[in-house]
């Protein structure tokens, strides 16, 4: 009974929030953060809820409609081909998420397990490395992606995976930077001189510590990969019609944009509000994480 | 383990060189001899303090210790005893190598390998100078010494070892209800307080406190090094006190160690070192010491040095101090390098001149221990008569 008296004691005392729940608290205090969080989260709704949302089917053409202006039968109008635009701006959201996500998350793995690599070791590995890095970095990267593209046939696939492999060399560089900076903090020679392991303080200290601006510039490159994939698609070189993408939809509506504006400008509003979302939510995610703001 | 008073940690010769890479091929160009042979012992329970300019390899020659620095040479035992000393150096001496080096793995702290030093983590703890570095900012100061039990397998429940947190906070000073807050939101003085409770959690006989007050406040750093005074008592801690503050080491400390260019000029007790001190350095070194008193300051003659420290590259030859030292005999300090000597009870030089004059010192510092032992005679006739007055110093040691 006493015991468990002291217990309680000792556990009201440290009456705990963890550092999870003070991020997130955090982050939906901050009106910028919510702004993009609310937006990313639509735009997610919408994709996967697309089959629901959408009025019509994004690929079915109707000749006999072709280049109507926004009406409340077609909210966003339709295209040359009698294809309902808000229908497939929807289905086009799944696109440029998907790409957005997977793109991102396979550059930011490599990026992390490549520069996390030269910045721990350091000495000639580092030195490999940095210098491979370099030589990437020579390559502007979207002539490097239209050349890649070429070898391959054109998909979603090849161009998240393409993507993905060209834009890790940023996150690279970024987290080598961090880990040599904090390396060398007093807080990891103390971990070293109270025994810990390797491993514990690399994934305790070194890395919590480092990855912040990596987390928050993963955010703010998914609007990056979204921007990537529309260029492609408005070059013919990414999701190939019939599918519906940002990029195609605006592609398409180039040639009409003195007759039909509808068909420009809502992909284009669509692009803006998701870029506009990650860049948001990656600038509230960045004052969230930091320990030392309030 | 070891008793009060007998030798705790025994530093011998030790040597450590850093290489200096140059070129695209990264050729090793050459070596900063930061510490060139640094020899001492600590005994069980006392204070040492370490002191030199900086760059003269102090914090180096702890951090060699504690093993954050693998030594080029020398050897380091913590409380070893002396017959598997005398055991590895007579293997050596009979040119029994291999199983001289295996002694070593075991016993010898700078060829151990790092396997091995788990346990040594535990009894040799370090404090760091900016206390603003020394904790990781992504924890509570809670979960960071409670991290530090678990790794050592302290407490065998979360809640035994929260209680123990608690128990290590409330000991040096922070406010129990702390525990969830993170490093930034305390002050300087604070974190250092956080960080020794740090240490002291696994127990440590031996803290090595690198500038662990120079970054403090002077009304802070009393208040820590009290503290510290105030451990060492209640767990019969050892220091080593790494400083380029005299003040602070003298206030500390029970022996003084002086380092110049990565070379042991001078140890001995603190009183003795403040009283004569011996080597041509350690004699400037104290007279730059700011003294309040106008009056005693007027009277005494500082000793300004020409010249800067070399660089730890290119060490002068013979004595480190020569080049600069202005008692410099000429061609046997420029070639020999001196050797620690033990010129005054438990007080050991490292200097040509001082050997030679050591006759003449010793009679001197007997004529100043009579002169010491009258003039106590007399305040305490004195103290007596006004009925135990100042007796402040001895209070705050003794306690």
């Amino acid at each position: 009974m006493v015991a468990e008296k002291a217990k309680n004691e000792v556990n009201k005392k440290y009456a705990h929030r963890t550092y999870f729940q003070m991020v997130t608290r955090r982050f939906f205090r901050n009106g910028v953060a919510v702004t993009g969080f609310i937006i990313v989260a639509s735009l997610i709704l919408v994709a996967i809820f697309a089959p629901y949302i959408a009025t019509h089917d994004p690929i079915a053409t109707n000749p006999d409609e072709s280049l109507q202006p926004p009406s409340a039968k077609h909210w966003f109008g339709t295209d040359q081909l009698g294809r309902d635009v808000y229908s497939r701006i929807v289905y086009g959201a799944r696109v440029s998420l998907f790409v957005g996500f997977i793109s991102t998350g396979i550059s930011v793995t490599i990026g992390i397990i490549i520069g996390s690599i030269a910045g721990y070791y350091g000495g000639w590995i580092d030195d490999l490395i940095s210098r491979f890095i370099e030589v990437m970095m020579c390559f502007p990267t979207f002539f490097l992606i239209l050349t890649i593209m070429a070898f391959f046939k054109p998909s979603i696939w090849t161009v998240l995976v393409v993507i993905g492999i060209t834009s890790w060399t940023g996150v690279a560089r970024l987290i080598r930077g961090q880990i040599l900076q904090v390396k060398e903090m007093e807080y990891v020679q103390a971990a070293k001189t109270l025994g810990m392991s390797d491993a514990r303080i690399i994934f305790r200290h070194i890395l919590p510590n480092a990855i912040t601006p990596v987390l928050v510039s993963a955010t703010l490159s998914i609007g990056g990969a979204i921007l990537t994939e529309t260029s492609l698609s408005f070059l013919g070189l990414g999701v190939q019609p019939p599918n519906p993408s940002w990029g195609n939809i605006l592609s398409d509506g180039q040639q009409f944009i003195q007759t039909a504006w509808w068909l420009s400008t809502f992909p284009g509003i669509a692009i803006f509000l998701a870029v506009l979302g990650y860049n948001l939510m990656g600038e509230g995610l960045r004052d969230a994480l930091d320990p030392k703001l309030k | 383990m070891a008793k009060k008073g007998e030798v705790l940690l025994e530093v011998n010769d030790l040597k450590m060189y850093f290489p200096v890479f140059k070129g695209i091929f990264k050729r090793v160009a050459g070596y900063i001899k930061a510490v060139d042979g640094v020899t001492f012992f600590v005994r069980k329970g006392e204070t040492l303090g370490l002191v030199g300019e900086s760059g003269c390899g102090k914090s180096t020659t702890g951090r060699a210790i504690i093993r954050l620095y693998k030594p080029t040479s020398g050897e380091v035992f913590f409380d070893v005893p002396e017959e598997i000393k005398e055991k590895i150096r007579a293997y050596e001496e009979e040119g029994r190598e291999k199983e001289a080096a295996l002694l070593r793995e075991r016993y010898d702290l700078a060829k151990m390998p790092d396997k091995a030093l788990k346990p040594y983590r535990r009894k040799i703890q370090m404090i760091f100078q900016d206390p603003y570095a020394s904790l990781n900012p992504r924890m509570t100061i809670g979960n960071a010494i409670e991290e530090v039990l678990r790794i050592h397998g302290i407490g065998d429940t979360y809640e035994e070892r929260k209680k123990k947190v608690l128990e290590l906070l409330t000991k040096v000073g922070i406010r129990e209800e702390y525990v969830n807050r993170y490093p930034h939101e305390f002050s300087g003085g604070q974190r250092q307080r956080i960080v020794i409770a740090r240490a002291l959690a696994v127990n440590p006989e031996l803290i090595i406190a690198d500038e662990a007050v120079a970054a403090l406040d002077v009304s802070i750093r009393a208040q820590v090094l009290n503290l510290m005074q105030d451990l060492q008592e209640e767990y019969g801690l050892t220091y080593i006190f790494i400083s380029h503050d005299l003040s602070v080491v003298r206030y500390i400390s029970d022996r003084i160690a002086v380092m110049y260019l990565g070379n042991m000029v001078e140890i001995a007790p603190a009183n003795s070192i403040y009283d004569m001190p011996l080597h041509p350095y350690t004699r400037a070194l104290l007279s730059a010491v700011p003294i309040p008193d106008p009056e005693i300051r007027d009277k005494k003659k500082r000793i300004i040095l020409e010249g800067d420290v070399p660089s730890p590259l290119a060490k002068p030859s013979g004595c480190p101090f020569h080049p600069r030292c202005y008692e410099n005999m000429g061609v046997i300090c420029a070639t020999k390098v001196p050797q620690l000597e033990e010129i005054l009870p438990d007080h050991w030089v490292a200097c040509h001149k001082v050997s030679k004059e050591k006759d003449k010192i010793r009679k001197e510092w007997e004529k100043l221990q009579r002169e010491k032992k009258a003039r106590e005679g007399v305040s305490e006739q004195e103290a007596g008569a006004k009925s135990s007055t100042s007796k402040s110093k001895g209070k705050r040691k003794g306690r």
